[in-house]
């Protein structure tokens, strides 16, 4: 073979192997992420307006901005029941399979007949007008992507979260203001292994994952002394982006986040004594978070 | 919890150690009653329908007490604890939530013995688990059943009544719409009661 062919044989054998490195190392496209953000604070009238969902809106989509998100905000009179069923379903367009859809929600909420709802701006007018988990799940099915994530900082939120084929051992009224109960040990909760096995027979996968700040029959707060003024749930969901990150991979999971949360709520507003009265948390509340077997990246940090 | 169990299962062999000084000496195994105590580290791989296959890693400590026979091992049974890290995402940030909780199995198979003086043996042992687990990070509690299949390899230590053990455990759990799959090492340090021949 004539030394310029092998020069070429050499010089081909190496493009290839370097065109095969570099499909390796591409890094794969970033998966696209939304999230639509809203906080009322100001509802018609003054009587059932708050005084920091707006601000736990605008920091929520600081933080989800900061972490891989692209992040869309409605406050007060903009976040409307038809404002939020329209841009979940403006969405559908932009989105594959691998895509993710995050709605975060701080307001009011209510519960009537064992039915949760959350109360946008024009809410207020009866549960017809609220949101409730199978309306904002019809809004979710239109949508082509696999992960899906509602957040809820409002009161009587834990209607919206299913355990699945999970026994949730945080108890959906644990405060004694809610004649609530305390919070069952894992190790208990296996003394009722055969209705765990039943479940586990029975499972059936959501693609929507929901965080709530308190349980279903619970209320849940804000406060002056989280963050700089926040809801209790959302200052520390907000610290969970920079503080959750259990392994270490610089990867914020919605578990994660919901640990962080439920031990900030726990620690920081349940066990104080501003929340007690003759030595009993009178306001007491605990987050909780659905019970599929999936979990999804909340706060991207890398 | 597992740092714990490890420590748990450390201070048990030394106990094993102890109690053996009481027992009877073999030169092999012999059949009868005995017990051991496992570290384990496996790899489990989650599967879902129309989903990437996501690895995890385990590691598990156990305790198990089985009945040798001449050419066979009717009855095994294990207790442990275990802890499933939480899968690598997949490339839509999805992953499988990691799980820590406790395990019940039992299995049967058979041994043999592949040198005449019987002190290595080998044996196959397949079997059925239920665990009961919590969701890492949560407070979730789930429970599922499992298939396992077990390939040892078992050394008598010369002049005693212990044994180790290096083991391939692989386990099928069948966590509802989704199956995880993991395939590991063992190693475990075991002490037989014997009963019945091959005493010295």
């Amino acid at each position: 073979m004539k030394r310029s062919s092998v020069h070429t044989a050499w010089f081909a054998a190496a493009s290839l192997a370097a065109s095969l490195v570099a499909a390796n190392c591409a890094l794969p496209e970033a998966p696209r992420r939304f999230a639509l953000v809203y906080g009322v604070t100001d509802y018609p009238g003054t009587t059932n307006d708050l005084t920091y969902p707006a601000i736990d809106a605008t920091e929520m989509t600081g933080v989800l901005g900061s972490s891989g998100w692209m992040t869309q905000a409605k406050t007060n009179s903009a976040a409307t029941k038809a404002a939020i069923q329209a841009d979940i379903g403006a969405l559908s367009a932009g989105l594959s399979p691998d895509s993710s859809v995050l709605v975060y929600f701080s307001g009011h909420g209510t519960s009537s007949a064992d039915t949760a709802y959350f109360i946008p701006y024009d809410g207020l007018s009866g549960t017809a007008s609220c949101i409730s988990l199978s309306e904002i799940k019809a809004w979710f099915d239109t949508l082509p992507c696999r992960n899906k994530i509602l957040i809820l900082d409002t009161c009587y939120s834990g209607g919206f979260v299913d355990a699945g084929s999970a026994i949730d051992t945080a108890p959906q009224a644990y405060g004694p203001l809610d004649g609530g109960t305390t919070a069952e040990f894992p190790s208990s909760a296996y003394a009722n292994f055969s209705r765990l096995l039943e479940l586990n027979a029975a499972a059936v996968d959501s693609d929507l994952f929901v965080l709530s700040a308190a349980g279903s029959r619970e209320l849940s707060y804000e406060s002056s002394g989280f963050g700089g003024g926040n809801g209790v749930f959302t200052s520390f969901l907000i610290g969970a982006a920079s503080n959750a990150d259990a392994d270490k991979d610089k990867l914020v999971t919605l578990s994660e986040a919901y640990s962080y949360a439920s031990l900030g709520v726990t620690s920081y507003w349940n066990a104080q004594t501003w929340n007690q009265y003759n030595g009993v948390g009178y306001a007491d509340f605990l987050p909780h978070l659905s019970g599929q077997r999936r979990d999804v990246v909340l706060f991207d940090r890398r | 919890m597992q740092i714990r169990n490890i420590v748990a299962i450390g201070f048990l062999c030394l106990a094993f150690v102890a109690a053996g000084q009481a027992q009877p000496r073999f030169s092999s195994l012999p059949e009868g009653f005995r017990f051991d105590a496992v570290v384990s580290g496996s790899l489990p791989v989650s599967f879902e329908a129309g989903r990437d296959a996501l690895p995890h890693w385990e590691l598990s400590t156990r305790i198990g007490a089985e009945w040798a026979a001449k050419r066979w091992i009717p009855l095994r049974f294990e207790a442990g604890g275990f802890r499933v890290s939480p899968s690598r995402p997949d490339a839509s940030l999805s992953l499988f939530k990691g799980f820590d909780g406790y395990r019940f199995a039992l299995l049967t198979g058979p041994r043999f013995f592949p040198d005449a003086s019987r002190r290595m043996e080998i044996a196959a042992l397949g079997g059925a688990a239920l665990s009961a687990a919590r969701y890492t990070n949560t407070t979730l509690v789930i429970a599922y059943p499992s298939l396992l299949v077990e390939g040892r390899f078992l050394i008598a230590f010369p002049n005693s009544p212990y044994h180790g053990i290096l083991g391939v455990p692989v386990e099928l759990m069948f966590r509802g719409p989704v199956l995880t799959a993991s395939a590991g090492v063992e190693l475990a340090f075991g002490m037989s009661f014997g009963g019945m021949g091959n005493r010295r």
